[in-house]
């Protein structure tokens, strides 16, 4: 398929680095899916789809192509190939969809579909401090957690989670955001026999299983994922490094 | 090897662990992505764009370098042993010195076979195609002949004006074999953005639509070398691989179709065996052209 063009409609502030951006797309992709967004003339680079109905990515500045894109105004346009890879199947009422970073974005959505079916999501939304956190998803109970105890829960979304677990039974925990920090959120539900599910985030040049750049050993992170079940955790090269553009390891 | 499917180079190859995942589900032999004495970072993004029919890609070669690279075959070459299959190295370089050199470094990783790749159309003003000039692949050939003992084959390009001069050159020059055909120069635009989509601006098409150049390819150079073809473009289905034999290959190239169908390799094995069986073939070299 060619590539959509897409009107950006509107550009909300997370924090200080991070935007939701809102696009004209009638697509209706499921939570766990994503983009390969184009700037044409910056790059293209894979996202996540953080909400439908207008559609909606999370950036984060912290590179070249993501630096442009969180910095581009409503009325101009972005290209989207896909939607591409696998998503949330939610095998359970009780769900506590953790975002950390910009990982946040597709957690609210999974969330928010989760509610609209009748289920009851918790969102945990972590950061280390006050300025760096992402917005709640109103309608939906959300904690958040920050390092510093600047905002909601002193401590990290892994304790927040463990509060949870303690508190009350849930059936079933989604998380996105930093390899390590999902390592963490994966180790504590196979520990707990606690259904999980984990949206990865890896380096691609295709997204769709011809470049191999996104491989975590013999795993394909766009072809077989990027939603995984948390046994991925145990995979040895997990958490541990990713490939850059060249293919090299580059420790996470 | 235990079917004739190869995994073409560019697909996977980026990880060991990758190839052996292709050996597991259905190739016969895999080949590893072409790598360079230096490492390369490639294209920027878009590199690869898939659509109805074919792929147009610019990834640029990129690759950690064949020191690193030989980790990787190392890797490969340790599942794929397990499995029975064979791994081939492929490497790239901008000039006959450096091909051997290449060659010399991921021969530490015992590949069974190395694959010369000299038609790579997207690495621009930064080196000559070898397999546009019959002189430039034979030299190629020549040097990296001397410095291994594994089999060497040379993927062709079908941009030329005639690929059976440079076939019958690599073969006069020793090579065990060749790879036909590399992927064909081509361009994509985007109307709306006024733009290449790729950002090389070109890039080189596979895919179903690659099929008939290869076909035609393949049969030409087959009817005059006696050194075997990997028959490689366009195979999507097992009757594209039983054709891509009949046209005159021994073994048949699988690339794109990877990303067309979840079980590419397997499902193209198995549908290549159920053509014989029903057709009453009993070998793959009994997959021939009527005379």
């Amino acid at each position: 398929m060619l590539p959509k063009e897409c009107k950006i409609s509107k550009v909300e502030d997370e924090n200080q680095a991070t935007k939701t951006i809102f696009v004209e797309c009638k697509d209706k992709p499921q939570p766990g899916q994503f983009y390969m967004v184009w700037v044409p003339g910056v790059g293209q680079k894979p996202f996540s789809v953080a909400g439908v109905s207008p559609l909606r990515f999370s950036v984060c500045a912290v590179g070249e192509f993501s630096r442009k894109f969180a910095s581009m105004k409503k009325g101009e346009k972005i290209w989207l190939f896909g939607p591409y890879g696998n998503f949330f199947e939610p095998q359970g009422k009780k769900i506590v969809a953790i975002g950390g970073g910009y990982g946040t974005g597709p957690m609210r959505y999974a969330a928010r579909i989760a509610k609209k079916k009748g289920d009851e999501p918790i969102v945990v939304i972590g950061a280390r401090s006050k300025d760096k956190l992402m917005k709640g998803e109103t309608g939906v109970r959300t904690v958040f957690t920050t390092d510093d105890g600047s905002e909601g829960m002193k401590g990290n979304v892994v304790d927040a989670l463990k509060k949870i677990l303690q508190e009350e039974k849930i059936d079933e925990v989604y998380a996105c955001g930093p390899e390590k920090m999902m390592g963490a959120v994966g180790k504590l539900c196979i520990e707990k026999k606690i259904k999980c599910q984990l949206l990865l985030e890896r380096y691609m040049k295709c997204g769709f299983g011809m470049c191999g750049q996104c491989s975590i050993g013999e795993i394909l992170v766009c072809f077989d994922g990027p939603v995984f079940d948390a046994k991925i955790v145990e995979h040895p090269e997990f958490g541990k490094f990713h490939r850059d553009c060249a293919g090299r390891k580059v420790l996470l | 090897m235990g079917n004739p499917l190869v995994l073409a180079s560019g697909i996977w190859g980026t990880s060991g662990l990758l190839l052996v995942r292709a050996a597991k589900s259905g190739a016969g032999a895999v080949t590893s992505k072409s790598c360079s004495l230096q490492p390369r970072e490639g294209h920027k993004n878009p590199t690869i764009v898939l659509l109805d029919g074919y792929v147009l890609n610019a990834v640029g070669l990129s690759n950690p370098g064949a020191k690193t690279e030989v980790e990787e075959l190392a890797e490969a070459k340790k599942g794929c042993l397990k499995e029975g299959v064979p791994v081939i190295a492929s490497i790239f370089a901008r000039s006959v010195e450096e091909f051997a050199q290449a060659a010399q470094i991921v021969m530490e990783a015992k590949p069974d076979a190395i694959e010369l790749n000299m038609s790579c159309p997207n690495v621009g003003s930064e080196g000559r195609m070898f397999a546009c000039v019959s002189e430039d692949a034979a030299k190629v050939v020549v040097a990296v002949k001397n410095v291994c003992s594994v089999p060497v084959f040379a993927k062709l390009t079908p941009n030329v004006t005639d690929i059976v001069e440079v076939a019958k050159a690599v073969e006069e020059a020793g090579a065990d074999g060749i790879v036909a055909i590399n992927t064909m120069p081509g361009m994509l635009i985007d109307a709306k953005a006024r733009r290449p989509i790729l950002s090389n601006r070109e890039g080189g098409l596979s895919g179903a639509a690659l099929k008939p150049i290869a076909l035609r390819a393949v049969y030409s150079v087959s009817r005059e070398v006696e050194i075997p073809i990997i028959g490689t473009g366009g195979v999507m289905s097992g009757l594209d691989a039983v054709e891509m034999l009949m046209a005159g290959a021994s073994a048949v190239g699988v690339g794109s179709a990877i990303s067309y169908r979840k079980n590419a390799l397997g499902e193209i094995r198995d549908e290549l065996f159920a053509f014989m069986k029903e057709n009453g073939y009993s070998k793959i070299s009994g997959l021939k052209l009527q005379e």
